[in-house]
């Protein structure tokens, strides 16, 4: 877990994890979230509609970054401003999804960390997006 | 003439941050006038302006800003023209 000041990133940093979308995990989150949509949780359903199984919700897929974000780079001492999403590819249940995570800029005057982030299931992107955090102690709201 | 080139730039990024499609950029606008201009978006706006601009500004200059026209005047001041 990283646990930097501001100070101590720098352009080019990298984060990276791999995390398996299990199908008990995918039931786990519609289960927290109360979305019963079948297409995540009945794989029936989701061969009607194509798929070759459930697919895990475009929202859990992206929250993998917050945790990233919140505990690598910038780390635990950082908040999210915003967050973009670009949703490329059904993630099925059982795939594993590897994310990247790369500083792009950083804005000293307001402690601000810009970074864009992907993750691919078996070599190809699924998602991606940009993200912008920043150092509590500029926020006064 | 060059500091209107300057509000010009940055209208569209006011616009885009704040979500707000017709916000029209003037001296006296304030954070205080437009709603969801907080201090997270705050911090936005001022990457973008650096990212727009490719001006690295400092705390000290920031904490003066009141509002657009004291933007303006700044990048304008540290020899910005659009």
């Amino acid at each position: 877990m990283g646990n930097y000041s501001f100070h101590d990133l720098a352009v080019g940093m990298i984060s990276r994890k791999g995390y398996q979308f299990t199908a008990k995990r995918i039931n786990a989150f519609s289960e927290l979230v109360d979305d019963a949509a079948p297409v995540h949780t009945n794989p029936e359903f989701a061969k009607q509609l194509g798929f070759d199984n459930t697919i895990a919700h475009g929202l859990f897929v992206q929250s993998v970054i917050s945790g990233m974000l919140g505990t690598d780079i910038p780390g635990p001492q950082s908040v999210i401003n915003s967050l973009t999403m670009n949703m490329h590819l059904p993630v099925l249940a059982g795939q594993q999804v590897d994310y990247h995570i790369e500083i792009t800029s950083l804005t000293a005057a307001v402690s601000a960390v810009s970074l864009k982030y992907s993750g691919t299931a078996n070599g190809k992107l699924v998602i991606s997006g940009k993200a912008l955090c920043s150092f509590p102690k500029h926020i006064s709201d | 003439m060059m500091k209107q080139k300057i509000f010009d730039q940055l209208t569209p990024i006011f616009q885009e941050v704040l979500d707000e499609p017709s916000l029209v950029l003037t001296e006296t606008l304030s954070a205080a006038a437009v709603d969801g201009w907080d201090s997270l978006k705050h911090i936005t706006l001022i990457v973008e302006i650096e990212a727009l601009t490719g001006l690295v500004l400092s705390a000290d200059e920031l904490i003066n800003i009141q509002n657009v026209g004291d933007f303006v005047n700044l990048l304008y001041n540290r020899g910005y023209r659009g």
